[in-house]
């Protein structure tokens, strides 16, 4: 990393947080750009000497990778990064003799990789590393991992190895001939020789291995672009179980593939409990008391993390599986609002699909009934586009919804199809006006129009209006000067989970 | 001293008199290695299976057993027992050789039975008394 001259300190992030080890950056005066998680966890247990040492260390101006011992803690070392002069500390618990470090880089395997017309990358990755952890403690898993690694290293003496994590290599293999085949016999030989037991003092041990590989190719010879792929096709060798080997299928590109898997995974989220609901207030703008919180959807992959709904909506729309998502979201979200201490009401987004649903009654009766929420507490906000269709079976619907005592919101409006029209079409309970007018409401004469057109109406028509999208103290203002009943932003409250919000209410 | 007993499946390709050469010359460097390590053993050789028992300085075992884990001219690696030993089952042979052409019962059951040790010891004993051909 140190040698390292080109590029921003930013791409070297996702790196340093795959990285086990705890990292800190340092600029050279010694002041502390950024750390890991578990280095300030870590930095909680050090003794004064030990953080001064580490502080000095940080500061050194010597290019060296003297580490320093921490005790139990590990080892800490120190890598300059190029022309910006950061420090970047890491803190693991590889003993610096240990010629496991001797290892090539990842940077290295790159550089290595762009020189060469034709290559493949094999990832070799060991795992049930922790389950020897638990049972026989750190130093006989760092044993273990370390006679791996020699194994490794022995069985391909000729390749280039990186390594790229405590348990994650990377062998560079750059045969001219039948170089998918020499990648695969390769990978599979190591896969059968990782995968034989070990010997440690009074044990034998076994660890799994997986490996994932790519071969370069006329169009693809990136060496970082062939390094994900390789690392795509190792976790779907992960996916498939212990001690599988996966080539990367150049038929599907990353976004396909994590479309595919999202999708994929979308209809088993809400029996795997990943989806949650987050709150974000709406408030009265003359008082500025709560008077309502509009439930949005988050779901936590156990992969790719939070995912935003404008990324799973569309495909669930397209899958039908939107149905489901609507279904428990009105149940948890009534079910948790009948908790509330306050009896403000909860909002929840009704897509048109859903309206078009018959089911939807009935999804909606069993929730109020279940959660025994009264049904004036509940507000649903339909975008403008279901009144797009004007068909006596959306007014039927919006009737029955009407007839179960629930509030029924136009929101986004003044986006897209939206004429004033509509709001005489359909008597609603409130408009919530689209963001984009109050973030130009300031710059924008015809945002500012708009603005006041829709504020005029809905007074005329006796509906309150909510301005969506507040994120100034100057914005609130102005709202509160044109009569808008409610507002609703970042400048009074971001999305928070149920817990939160009771909380804020009691405060 | 420490003993190790496994079983592999033979990677060893070619018509018998190319398996017998081979096996030979997997014989000669280990019985080389083995007197001078303090290794001493049995290797039985059957129906593509090797069955072999290490025994010696537990440095030199883990050294061997680690060259072994590396050698491709086999797979299927299954350890069936690995114990410290007082004294030698093997103290004769620094690697008899034992080859048969049908699987002893005691083999063909190990992958899913790990048999009595003591038992497979003795049974590999009385196989090497009866066999004219090992030696070492």
């Amino acid at each position: 990393m140190s040698t390292q001259s080109q590029g921003d300190f930013a791409e070297l992030l996702p790196l340093l947080r795959r990285l086990p080890a705890a990292f800190a950056v340092y600029k050279c005066d010694g002041t502390l750009v950024i750390e890991s998680d578990e280095m300030r966890q870590l930095r909680a247990h050090l003794t004064k000497a030990q953080a001064a040492s580490l502080l000095s260390l940080a500061k050194s101006q010597e290019d060296n990778l003297t580490a320093l011992d921490l005790g139990s803690l590990g080892f800490a070392r120190v890598l300059r990064h190029g022309e910006q002069d950061l420090r970047l500390l890491i803190v693991d618990y590889n003993s610096p003799d240990r010629h496991i470090t001797a290892f090539a880089n990842r940077h290295v395997l790159i550089e290595k990789a762009r020189i060469t017309n034709k290559f493949a990358i094999i990832l070799c990755a060991f795992d049930r590393l922790d389950t020897v952890l638990e049972t026989f403690g750190p130093a006989t898993r760092d044993e273990l991992r370390f006679a791996a690694a020699e194994r490794l290293a022995d069985a391909v003496p000729n390749h280039l190895i990186a390594r790229l994590s405590e348990n994650e290599f990377a062998l560079l293999l750059r045969t001219e001939k039948n170089l998918g085949a020499a990648a695969l016999g390769t990978g599979q030989d190591l896969l059968e020789l990782m995968t034989r037991p070990f010997m440690l003092r009074d044990e034998i041990f076994t660890i799994g291995c997986s490996v994932g590989l790519a071969v370069s190719n006329a169009e693809d010879h990136d060496p970082e672009t062939i390094l994900r792929y390789a690392a795509l096709a190792l976790f779907n060798a992960r996916r498939a179980g212990m001690n599988q080997l996966r080539i990367f299928d150049p038929t599907l590109d990353f976004y396909a593939r994590e479309r595919h898997e999202i999708e994929r995974d979308l209809s088993r989220a809400i029996a795997l409990g990943q989806f949650q609901i987050a709150y974000q207030p709406q408030f009265r703008s003359d008082d500025l008391k709560a008077a309502s919180a509009e439930a949005l959807i988050r779901w936590h992959h156990p992969i790719y993390g939070e995912v935003r709904p404008g990324r799973f909506i569309p495909l669930s729309e397209e899958s039908g599986f939107i149905a489901k998502i609507g279904e428990w979201m009105v149940k948890q979200a009534c079910m948790e609002a009948a908790k509330w201490p306050t009896k403000i009401s909860v909002a929840i987004n009704v897509s048109s699909v859903e309206l078009r649903n018959p089911s939807l009654l009935t999804n909606l009766a069993q929730a109020l009934e279940r959660s025994g929420l009264e049904p004036e507490r509940l507000e649903l906000e339909l975008t403008e586009n279901v009144l797009l269709d004007q068909g006596t079976q959306t007014f039927a619907m919006l009737k029955a919804l009407r007839d179960m005592g629930v509030k029924l919101v136009l929101d986004d409006f003044g986006t897209g199809f939206s004429s004033l029209s509509y709001l005489r079409s359909f008597r609603f309970d409130k408009v919530k006006i689209d963001q984009s007018f109050i973030r130009h409401m300031g710059d924008s004469v015809e945002a500012s129009a708009v603005l006041q057109a829709v504020l005029g109406l809905c007074g005329e028509l006796g509906i309150p209006v909510c301005a969506e999208g507040v994120e100034t103290k100057e914005q609130l203002l102005e709202l509160q000067a044109r009569g808008c009943d409610f507002v609703q932003g970042y400048h009074l409250g971001y999305p928070m989970s149920a817990d939160d919000l009771v909380k804020l209410w009691s405060s | 001293m420490k003993s190790v007993t496994y079983m592999s499946t033979s990677r060893i390709a070619g018509d018998e008199a190319a398996t017998t050469a081979a096996i030979s010359q997997l014989l000669e460097g280990a019985r080389k290695f083995n007197s001078s390590s303090g290794i001493s053993g049995v290797l039985l050789f059957t129906a593509h299976t090797f069955l072999q028992v290490l025994e010696g300085p537990a440095a030199e075992i883990a050294g061997l057993f680690e060259r072994i884990q590396r050698d491709k001219r086999h797979t299927n690696v299954l350890v069936l027992d690995y114990r410290s030993i007082e004294t030698r089952d093997f103290a004769d042979w620094s690697m008899a050789y034992a080859k048969l052409d049908e699987p002893p019962h005691f083999l063909t059951q190990a992958r899913s039975h790990t048999p009595d040790h003591d038992k497979l010891i003795r049974d590999l004993q009385q196989l090497l008394l009866r066999n004219d051909s090992s030696s070492g």
